[in-house]
């Protein structure tokens, strides 16, 4: 009897096992399978929010050119080609049988325009890639801009940076864009007196600030500006950086990058 | 009734191995070099089955049998883990597991359990190295991502079956030599893991079934 009971308590404890074992095994698999693909759930989420955010980025860099070229094409159009077409006119009356008054007079109002001409062109080639960036780099390039931003606007920018750096071309140009684009969405937006730009060599990352003391935006009801920034965005990402953009309620904007040393 | 359902399911769980010898012959030119190795092991499988039952008949010791099949099944299964699971572990790390098991089961056979028991130890050992391998298996895949299918995948097959056979039956295998003066007893604990042979037998077919992922 008591053997009977031995045996039919360890068949018990055996069974108990197996049906522990067994449940244990099965949580295990159903666990592995559904969290493999709850994994794959979110790697496609992930992914899909990369491509949303790179088409993004493409649409904000194909329209940014497309309002460049559009303001090139204004530039050249109601500056540079209107007053082609004066000069033509003028040309046109140039003629021996105009009484010599009327004929010098025509003669130095169409000088005038022509050296209009000249500078007006100057002006749309810096715009669109001004000389000092090829020839001194995007620190004097950016010098020079401030200085005359400074000339035209009352505004008083502050450039601090350390000449020791150097870029290469392509850093040199997303740079000065960059720059370009902050500069002109605070003069166009922010209403701001003053605008501060550093550059800080740091031992592995050059650290790169902007800051002005303007009234600040918020970026969702700014679509212009939003805009402008998508195409600073693409161009970090271009320079293999990371960019923060604040601009707290009391207003003000600050914008700061860490680029990669070379 | 009990007995006879017992004897049933003891019975369909040895010819239940026909079944992914079947499939695995039937689509041999399709298979892939782990899906090969495990109709191998199920070819062996069939073999120990046939010796054993015919061992059975003359009277002579089918434990020996067993002994054999252990050592071929932990070999092939751990060929294929290695494969599986390789980054993880070098291939030396197998080959000494491989014959760790190989020495254990030796041991077990002349001095723990004996020629003529159920190799109980050696086969508990087995199982625990090859839930260790399966579940490897499970936080490989997990961490590296790359099997998206893994109704696909007959690795994950032969892991789920490995899993749920072994680690069922590691109470059975542990402590059956304890129980053995019990008839009843012995019947009820061989039908119960002569289901999870017939489960481990579905999984070993799905495994050969599957067409892998590319």
């Amino acid at each position: 009897m008591g053997e009977t009971e031995s045996i039919d308590s360890s068949l018990v404890l055996i069974l108990l096992g197996v049906i522990g074992m067994l449940l244990l095994s099965v949580a295990i698999i159903v666990f592995f399978v559904v969290y493999q693909k709850r994994l794959f759930a979110q790697q496609d989420q992930m992914r899909g929010m990369e491509t949303a955010y790179q088409k993004d980025l493409l649409v904000a860099s194909i329209q940014a050119q497309e309002v460049e070229r559009r303001r090139v094409a204004t530039d050249l159009h109601d500056g540079i080609g209107s007053l082609l077409s004066a000069i033509r006119l003028y040309v046109l009356q140039l003629s021996p049988e105009k009484p010599e008054d009327t004929y010098n007079e025509l003669l130095a109002e169409t000088k005038t325009m022509v050296d209009t001409a000249i500078t007006q062109t100057r002006e749309i080639s810096h715009n669109l890639l001004p000389t000092t960036l090829d020839r001194f780099g995007v620190l004097q390039a950016i010098e020079d801009h401030c200085k005359r931003i400074q000339k035209l606007n009352e505004i008083e920018v502050i450039c601090n940076y350390d000449k020791e750096y150097q870029f290469n071309q392509e850093q040199d140009l997303a740079l000065y864009r960059i720059f370009q684009e902050l500069i002109n969405n605070t003069l166009k937006h922010a209403q701001a007196t003053q605008i501060d730009i550093s550059f800080k060599m740091l031992p592995q990352k050059i650290q790169v600030h902007y800051q002005d003391n303007g009234k600040g935006f918020v970026l969702k009801e700014d679509a212009a500006a939003g805009l402008g920034l998508k195409s600073i965005e693409s161009r970090v990402n271009l320079l293999h950086g990371e960019m923060t953009i604040t601009s707290p309620p009391e207003g003000g904007f600050q914008f700061e990058m860490l680029l990669p040393k070379l | 009734m009990e007995e006879e359902l017992a004897w049933l399911i003891t019975n369909v769980s040895k010819y239940s191995v026909a079944l992914p010898a079947l499939i695995g012959v039937s689509v041999y030119f399709r298979l892939e070099n782990t899906q090969k190795v495990i109709l191998l092991l199920v070819l062996i499988s069939v073999l120990s089955e046939a010796s054993a039952h015919i061992l059975g008949f003359t009277g002579a010791g089918q434990t020996v049998v067993y002994y054999l099949f252990t050592c071929f099944e932990f070999g092939l299964l751990t060929y294929v883990f290695a494969h599986g699971i390789s980054p993880f572990f070098k291939p030396s790390f197998f080959i000494t597991i491989a014959f760790f098991l190989l020495f254990f089961t030796v041991v077990d056979m002349f001095w723990i359990s004996g020629i003529a028991q159920f190799n109980s130890y050696s086969t508990a050992v087995e199982g625990l190295i090859l839930i260790f391998f399966s579940l490897t298996f499970f936080y490989k895949t997990l961490h590296e991502l790359k099997i998206r299918y893994l109704e696909r995948e007959p690795l994950f097959w032969i892991s789920t079956g490995v899993l749920l056979y072994f680690s069922s039956s590691l109470f059975i295998f542990l402590f059956t030599n304890y129980v053995n003066s019990s008839t009843a007893a012995l019947f009820l604990i061989w039908s119960v893991h002569g289901i999870f042979s017939i489960l481990l037998n579905v999984f070993y077919s799905t495994a050969l079934w599957v067409k892998p992922n590319p």
